[in-house]
C-alpha cells in the first residue's frame, strides 16, 4: 500500500474512532455526519470501528473513560446493547484458537480467490488452440507464498504461471514475451493476450481476468499489463464467488492516482466462463495509458443495497 | 428486488412512519427521478439516519430517524426550497435540529426526574445471555468456515490487536479492508442471533 494511502486510512480510523467516542466539536461531527450520510464505504467503515470499540470494550481493552463513552453512546440504544452484547459473546466463543497459518491459507485456498490461479493454469493446448485467459497472482512476498513456506506439505496454491505448452501457437505472437519457449512468463510481467486463431480479421480483445481480491501485495507489485500496440479491445474478467446473490453489477474504472473516472458501466450482467460466472468489462485499449487503475465493483440491488465487491488494481505498463 | 416489490417495501414502511403517499411521493422524487434507485436511497438514508442517531448515544434512533424524514418530506412537499447542494446535506440539517431539541428535552426531562415528577418507560426485558451464547454458536455453525474462522480469529482474546495486524498482512489487505470483512460477517451474525432470539422467546412463551 502507498504511504499516502496507509496514511489516509490511519486518518480515517482515527477520527471515526474520535467520533464515535464523542471526541469531535459539534462542527467537525456535524461535517463528518454529512459525509458518512453521502459516502456509503465510509459510513461501512464507521460501523466496522464501532465494532471494534465494542469488541474492545467487552475485552476490558479500553480505559475506563473510553469504556464509560462507548457504554453511554453505542449502548445506549437496545440495538447498541445487542451489538455490545453480541461482542462480548463472540470474545468468549473465540477462545479457541485458530492458528493463523491455517486460517490463512483456507482463506486464500477458497474458490474466490483461487480463480485467477485455476483459471490461469487451464492453458489447453493443441494445435490451433489458444490460451485463453491469464490471471493474476499476488506478487512475491504475499500472503500465498509465506503460507506456502510455512506449510510444504499442503496443497497450497501456488504461484501460478502461465507455462505455455509446446503445441500452443508461436511465442512472439503473444505480447511481452520473448520467442523463448522454455521460458515461461513471470507473473509480474505477463499477461498473454487471447491467441488470434487463422483467418480472423479483426484482433481478439486482449483479456485480463482479475481476482475481485486482487489488492496491491505487501510488497508493493500489482498485476501489470502489456498492451501489445495492435490491440484495439480490453476485456477485464471478474470472476465471482459462487454464492453471490447480485445478478446485476456497476463497474467503474478510475485512474488509481488521480481518481479520475474512465469509464463506468451500470446494470452487468454476469456470463459464464469455463464454468464460473464472470462479469466482464470492456473497452478501447486507448483507454488504458501506462499508470495504476482500480475497478470498483459493486452489486446492484442485492438484500442491503448495493454491495462493494471489490477494488481490484492493475497497472498497465508502458510499451 | 424488482421496482415493484422496492417501492411497496418503502410505501410500507413510510405508511407506518405517518408519511402521506403524496409527501412520499415528493419524497422519493425528491432524490431520484427513477422511482426503484429512489427507494435504495430512501431505505439507505434512513439506515444511515438511524446509525447517526445511535451514535450521537439516542436510545430511539429508529424514532428520530422517521422524525427526520417526516419533516424532510413535509417541507418538499409543502413546496419548501432546498438549497442544500446536496440532499445528503439537508437531511443532515434537520437531523442536526432534530437532536438539539431532543437533547434539551432530555435535559427538561432528567431535571424533571430528579424533582420525581416523571417516571420513565421501564426498558425491555433483555434476552438471557447464555441464549444468546446459544444462538451465536448455531449462527456460527451457519456461516461458511472461512468467515466462521476470520471472525473468530478476529476476537481472540489474547493480544488480539496483534493478531489482527497479522491477519491482515497474511491476507495481504489492508487493516481498514480485514474490518470491513468482518464487520459484514458480524452483521450476518447479528440478523441470525436476532431471529434466533425472537423464535426462543416465541417458544418459551408458549
Amino acid at each position: 500500500m502507498r504511504s499516502t494511502d496507509m496514511k489516509d486510512e490511519m486518518k480515517d480510523d482515527e477520527i471515526l474512532k474520535s467520533y464515535l467516542l464523542g471526541g469531535l466539536d459539534e462542527e467537525q461531527a456535524d461535517d463528518l455526519e454529512r459525509r458518512l450520510l453521502e459516502d456509503g464505504d465510509l459510513f461501512e467503515l464507521a460501523e466496522a470501528v464501532e465494532g471494534d470499540l465494542l469488541a474492545a470494550a467487552a475485552h476490558g481493552d479500553l480505559s475506563p473513560a473510553e469504556r464509560g463513552r462507548v457504554l453511554r453512546r453505542l449502548a445506549a440504544s437496545p440495538e447498541g446493547r445487542t451489538r455490545l452484547a453480541l461482542a462480548r459473546a463472540l470474545t468468549s466463543l473465540s477462545r479457541e484458537k485458530v492458528p493463523a497459518e491455517v486460517l490463512a491459507f483456507r482463506l486464500l485456498a477458497r474458490p474466490g480467490a483461487r480463480a485467477a490461479a485455476v483459471a490461469a493454469s487451464l492453458a489447453i493446448a493443441a494445435g490451433g488452440f489458444w490460451l485463453a485467459t491469464q490471471t493474476v497472482m499476488p506478487g512475491p512476498g504475499t500472503g500465498a507464498n509465506m503460507i506456502a513456506r510455512g506449510l510444504p506439505a499442503q496443497p497450497v496454491p501456488a504461484r501460478q504461471e502461465v507455462r505455455p505448452e509446446p503445441a500452443a501457437p508461436p511465442l512472439d505472437r503473444i505480447a511481452g514475451q520473448t520467442p523463448a519457449p522454455a521460458t515461461p512468463p513471470s507473473m509480474k510481467e505477463g499477461i498473454a493476450p487471447r491467441q488470434e486463431p487463422a483467418g480472423r480479421p479483426e484482433p481478439a480483445p486482449l483479456l485480463l481476468q482479475l481476482a475481485l481480491t486482487t489488492v496491491r501485495s505487501a510488497g508493493g507489485d500489482i498485476p501489470r499489463l502489456e498492451i501489445p500496440p495492435e490491440t484495439r479491445q480490453v476485456e477485464i474478467q471478474l470472476p465471482l464467488s459462487p454464492g453471490e446473490p447480485s445478478t446485476s453489477f456497476a463497474a467503474i474504472l478510475r485512474n488509481a492516482s488521480t481518481q479520475e473516472e474512465i469509464r463506468r458501466e451500470e446494470r452487468i450482467g454476469a456470463r459464464e466462463v469455463d464454468g464460473r460466472r464472470v462479469i466482464a468489462f470492456s473497452l478501447p485499449s486507448t483507454d488504458l495509458d501506462p499508470g495504476i487503475y482500480e475497478i470498483e465493483v459493486r452489486g446492484i440491488g442485492g438484500p442491503e443495497g448495493d454491495d462493494l465487491l471489490g477494488r481490484p488494481m492493475f497497472e498497465v505498463a508502458s510499451n | 428486488m424488482s421496482d415493484t416489490a422496492g417501492a411497496s417495501r418503502t410505501a410500507r414502511r413510510a405508511r407506518t412512519e405517518g408519511l402521506t403517499p403524496e409527501s412520499l411521493d415528493a419524497l422519493l422524487l425528491f432524490l431520484d427521478a427513477d422511482r426503484h434507485r429512489a427507494g435504495l436511497q430512501y431505505e439507505a438514508i434512513r439506515r444511515r439516519l438511524v446509525r447517526l442517531f445511535e451514535w450521537r448515544g439516542f436510545g430511539n434512533p429508529e424514532d428520530l430517524a422517521d422524525e427526520t424524514i417526516n419533516r424532510v418530506a413535509r417541507r418538499i412537499q409543502e413546496g419548501t426550497e432546498v438549497r442544500s447542494a446536496d440532499p445528503y446535506g439537508y437531511f443532515c440539517g434537520v437531523a442536526h435540529l432534530l437532536s438539539k431539541e431532543v437533547a434539551r428535552r432530555a435535559s427538561r426531562e432528567r431535571a424533571a426526574l430528579e424533582r420525581e415528577e416523571w417516571q420513565p418507560a421501564l426498558a425491555a426485558e433483555e434476552p438471557d445471555a447464555d441464549d444468546r451464547l446459544d444462538c451465536l454458536r448455531h449462527c456460527l455453525q451457519r456461516l461458511p468456515e472461512e468467515q466462521r474462522e476470520l471472525v473468530l480469529r478476529y476476537h481472540q482474546e489474547s493480544d488480539h490487536i496483534r493478531s489482527r495486524q497479522m491477519l491482515s498482512r497474511q491476507l495481504g489487505i489492508p487493516m481498514n479492508a480485514l474490518r470491513i470483512r468482518v464487520h459484514r460477517v458480524r452483521r450476518k451474525l447479528e440478523d441470525c442471533v436476532r431471529e434466533c432470539l425472537r423464535v426462543k422467546s416465541i417458544r418459551d412463551r408458549r
